[in-house]
């Protein structure tokens, strides 16, 4: 009710603001237009496994081995990303990160790669030279610590290299030793969220974060990595805090194409569960087509699929659940049924298959299933509570499984054995939403082949969504499609995932307004990046997050 | 395996590569004279250690019906008793009281055990467990505070540091026994010591960090600075980590470095899930023994575990739900074969801890392990009557080979009795129902 009502409200503000400031460009969105509302507060957030990889990379070269810290990131509103905002480093997590920085300033220093992070050469190569230091730190520190540096930060830096250098008589360990210290720095381990003074001029409501955080912000987002030079140039300048030099940040990090693959990435990554895949084991003995090769080929058939769609397509959103087209390699293409000549070659689902969208994808069949048979539970749940945002209270304690296990003789089929779930009215609260949609898949097994029977019995896919009917999964393709919820939550996800928190309540209506925006762009999803990105709620905070604080407040 | 195999050759072996599989018959020779002079030092660490088996037990045969020294064993605890029950004391009746939150099958009992706080969904990881506060207390001194590893190849345990963050655990018998015996592993009594320059400047290193990231306090806000103190304490155990390594280390009788571990399929499969475990084992004993840590979590498989048989598809956890109770049994016979392999595990573990001889004692003895399971009869999803097991004395600190019933209170007890044995300054713990201030006094020697 509270969301309707917002949703007229943030409509009557955006008929007011788009006609004060003319709707220039893409810019001038509708949800960029509100700045009335408090948004949530700012908490920094410990990198995820992936954000630490790909930030070094991102430094230092694509060649560097990163023994990946093994910190335990955990989901947050199904987003690795929001649980990081809770999360700190952990005793032996920080040895890792320790050990992980030596390896990595090691390689960064050795004698073939340092050109491209030193410019001068020493002297001597076992003395130190504090000059050739200096252009060391001046150059780097900046891009590892993702700020400018502090008055004095420099002549520190240049002094333990010094020291170093006369501890091991090498000037290049030197060099590494304080390049270990940032790589371990809570600047670095950490996406830093840092506010300024409140400014009663402003003319917003909340406070503005620094220059130095939205570079961070928008380029995790975007590229899933820290700010390159430009975009700290443009922090340090005072670029990013105009409108102009902040719209031009944002379209500079969606021109380049190779760069935001790494931001939708991630993203999807993240909201598909795509690292629980490696994990979730299958029954060898059932399944011996089942190799780490498929399930590698299949986490990158589903990224890529929606690279493809929504970067180099530019397509629908809503259509990444129906279309027919994906790529798919030789570890794939039995469990297909294709035959696939060359690896990632572009691949149509047959128009008479009953596959269609990246829901019909092994990484998602597979993952949402048990080890040795499918799951309509868990696969009806995934599209319920992260595709349409609707999240299921968790099963009584004391429920009795015996009647869905198919030894057991209570049915042949997933359908029969579930039925026991209607007949009590406890189970069917919930799954008489989860089961319906989880059914509809039941032509894929436990790690989506097709089949069309059962412990020899025919299956039947009839399906519900809310009041929508189908008979089989080719009706639930186009009924997910259309279902309003499944832009409103991809709104919802997306902007968790940009400002790193759950909404405030006031941000409801920017949401409202987000969803509007997605609309009148034929749901581009990178335009709706982009509008995420001009959001209030993106660029400003209530202020510092305090201990004991709700999610929301 | 030799029984003339001396420590330096193992130490050569070692450095030389030479592949040599850690197995329980290496302790053969790892005894030798020198235990008493140093208990008569009384230089032995005590240890604190937790233990977790996925899926419970089955009440009816777990329970002892008497109380106190000299409890009676029914079939399941008897599995991983018996012949040790001296040294085990047996906690049963002790509930896991949920402040009015939900449920979450399998995860809330142990998040409550071990955290006092009962979790608001099944990732919710709502505060510091007991084990880190003991960790706290009597882990700054070694290299590595604790050592969190779990065997059923999954990367999760249920060590937390705060909330929000869990304690990341090892999955493979290799990566653990590098990070122990690998870069930084020192035996005393091999020589003169030189302290590595190269350590050194990773002090300083941390020194630097520390000095930079303390201007980032100003510009936080509290919810972030308590972060970030966690952070300067993660960075304060590894300075202490590296000390350890300037210091000459101390001739430790039992003290020897393993050969290579060899490569161990990581599967769901039992026999390997009990083969890595009983690596571990063997690791985490030696690791203790050279006082490389004196705090272990060691995970035999998580709650929804899907270890299975080799040739079957059903995993244990699925198994508790969809097979039948055979009436006349009284269990579920296939799932039983699950708990014998579990509690075969859990013995293992004492065995290895109690062959390392301390002076008159024995490792175990100096050593307290905690073991619990997410709930009672897995099929029930009960919150009440948790399986706990504490095994050892902690060098006397607490009474041992009791039972004791705990009438329906908070499981949270045993976690403040064992913290206040280890001198965690705590007088309650727990959160609303789950908080106490009664310790189990029966143990408290």
């Amino acid at each position: 009710m509270s969301r309707r009502s917002s949703s007229v409200a943030g409509l009557a503000f955006l008929l007011i603001a788009s006609a004060a400031c003319d709707g220039s460009d893409a810019s001038g969105s509708s949800a960029a237009a509100l700045n009335d509302y408090l948004p949530g507060p700012a908490a920094m957030r410990r990198l995820t496994a992936g954000q630490y990889v790909s930030t070094i990379r991102a430094l230092f070269g694509d060649d560097i081995d990163v023994f990946t810290p093994t910190e335990v990131d955990t989901r947050v509103e199904g987003l690795l990303s929001l649980g990081a905002n809770a999360a700190t480093v952990t005793p032996a997590g920080l040895e890792r990160y320790e050990s992980a920085a030596r390896q990595v300033a090691a390689q960064v220093l050795s004698a073939e790669r340092r050109g491209r992070v030193l410019g001068c050469s020493p002297d001597s190569q076992t003395a130190s030279d504090d000059e050739c230091a200096t252009e060391f730190v001046v150059g780097l520190a900046p891009l590892v610590l993702r700020r400018e540096l502090r008055s004095g930060e420099v002549a520190e830096y240049v002094s333990l290299a010094r020291a170093s250098t006369e501890d091991l008589g090498d000037f290049h360990r030197g060099l590494e030793s304080i390049l270990s210290s940032w790589l371990l720095s809570a600047d670095f381990l950490f996406i830093q969220e840092r506010v300024l003074p409140p400014d009663p001029d402003a003319g917003i409501a909340g406070r503005k974060l620094t220059a130095d955080t939205l570079a961070s912000r928008l380029s995790y987002f975007f590229w899933n990595r820290g700010p390159d030079a430009a975009l700290l140039d443009a922090a340090s300048s005072g670029e990013l805090d105009t409108d102009e030099g902040y719209q031009a940040a944002v379209a500079r990090l969606i021109e380049d194409e190779a760069q935001l693959e790494m931001g939708i990435r991630a993203l999807f990554a993240d909201l598909y569960e795509l690292d629980a895949l490696d994990s979730a084991a299958k029954d060898t003995a059932a399944f011996p087509q089942y190799t780490m090769g498929v399930i590698e080929d299949a986490k990158e058939q589903t990224l890529r699929t929606i690279v493809d769609h929504l970067i180099a397509r530019r397509a629908d959103y809503r259509d990444l659940f129906t279309t027919p087209r994906t790529f798919i390699t030789k570890n794939l293409g039995p469990i297909y049924g294709a035959r696939v000549v060359e690896d990632w070659e572009p691949y149509e689902f047959p128009a008479d298959s009953l596959r269609a969208g990246i829901l019909a994808h092994v990484s998602f069949l597979a993952l949402h299933a048990r080890s040795a048979r499918s799951s309509p539970v868990l696969r009806g749940e995934f599209v319920l509570d992260s595709l349409l945002c609707t999240p299921i209270p968790p099963p009584p304690a004391d429920v009795n499984f015996e009647a869905l296990a198919p030894e057991n003789g209570l049915g042949d089929t997933a359908r029969e054995r579930l039925a026991v779930h209607r007949a009590d009215p406890n189970c069917a609260v919930c799954h008489d939403l989860m089961d319906p949609i989880g059914l509809a898949f039941e032509n894929f097994d436990a790690i989506g082949q097709f089949r069309t029977q059962e412990n020899g019995v025919t299956i039947e896919t009839f399906g519900q969504i809310d009041d929508v009917q189908y008979d089989d999964i080719t009706g639930f393709y186009p009924t997910l499609r259309d279902a309003p919820r499944l832009t409103s939550c991809m709104v919802l996800k997306l902007f968790m995932h940009g400002v790193g928190r759950v909404p405030s309540f006031e941000e409801n209506a920017v949401l409202d307004a987000l969803e509007e925006d997605f609309a009148s762009v034929d749901y581009d999803f990178i335009e709706l990046m982009r509008a995420v990105a001009m959001t209030h709620g993106f660029r400003a905070t209530s202020g510092p997050k305090e201990a004991g604080a709700g999610e929301g407040s | 395996m030799s029984r003339t195999l001396s420590r330096r050759r193992v130490l050569r072996g070692m450095l030389g590569g030479t592949a040599i599989t850690v197995g329980l018959p290496y302790f053969d020779c790892l005894f030798n004279s020198h235990g008493t002079a140093l208990a008569q030092t009384g230089a032995f660490p005590v240890r604190f250690g937790t233990w977790f088996w996925g899926c419970g037990m089955n009440p009816a045969r777990w329970v002892p019906t008497t109380i106190g020294a000299g409890y009676d064993l029914p079939p399941e605890l008897a599995l991983g008793v018996e012949g040790l029950s001296d040294k085990v004391t047996v906690l049963t009746g002790f509930d896991t009281p949920l402040n009015g939150e939900a449920n979450h099958p399998h995860y809330a009992p142990p998040t409550v055990t071990l955290s006092g706080i009962a979790p608001k969904s099944p990732t919710d990881v709502p505060g510091v467990t007991f084990d880190v506060q003991i960790a706290n207390t009597i882990g700054t001194a070694t290299r590595f505070r604790a050592l969190d590893v779990t065997a059923d190849a999954q990367g999760a345990a249920w060590s937390a540091q705060s909330a929000g963050t869990l304690s990341p655990a090892e999955s493979s018998p290799i990566a653990l026994y590098q990070r122990v015996f690998g870069e930084g592993f020192q035996v005393g009594g091999d020589g003169p010591f030189v302290p590595d320059p190269a350590v050194m400047v990773r002090k300083s290193v941390l020194s630097a960090v520390l000095d930079q990231s303390k201007a980032l306090e100003s510009e936080l806000g509290s919810h972030d600075r308590q972060r970030l103190d966690e952070y300067f304490t993660s960075i304060r155990q590894l300075e202490n980590q590296l000390d350890v390594l300037l210091r000459e280390p101390p001739d430790l009788p039992a003290c020897v470095a393993p050969g290579t571990v060899e490569t161990q399929d990581l599967t769901q499969e039992v026999p390997e899930v009990i083969a890595t475990h009983s690596l571990f084992v063997d690791l985490l004993t030696l690791a203790l023994a050279c006082d490389q840590t004196r705090v272990f979590n060691l995970n035999l498989w998580r709650i929804f575990t899907d270890v299975r048989f080799p040739g079957e598809s059903t995993g244990y956890h699925r198994l508790t739900h969809d097979e039948f109770l055979d009436d006349e049994l009284g269990y579920q016979p296939l799932s039983q074969r699950f708990l014998v392999e579990a509690m075969g595990a859990w013995r293992y573990l004492l065995s290895s801890l109690d062959a390392i001889q301390e002076g008159d004692s024995t490792l175990l003895d100096n050593t307290a392990v905690f073991a619990h399971s997410g709930t009672e009869f897995p099929k029930d999803h009960g919150t009440k009557n948790i399986p706990m097991l504490i095994a050892g004395s902690a060098g006397g600190r607490l009474n041992t080979g009791l039972h004791v019933p705990g009438a329906g209170s908070p499981t949270s007890r045993a976690a403040l009795t064992l913290q206040q044995a280890y001198g965690v300054p705590v007088v309650t713990w727990g959160d609303r129902e789950i908080e106490t201030s009664s310790p189990i006094t029966e143990l408290l020697a």
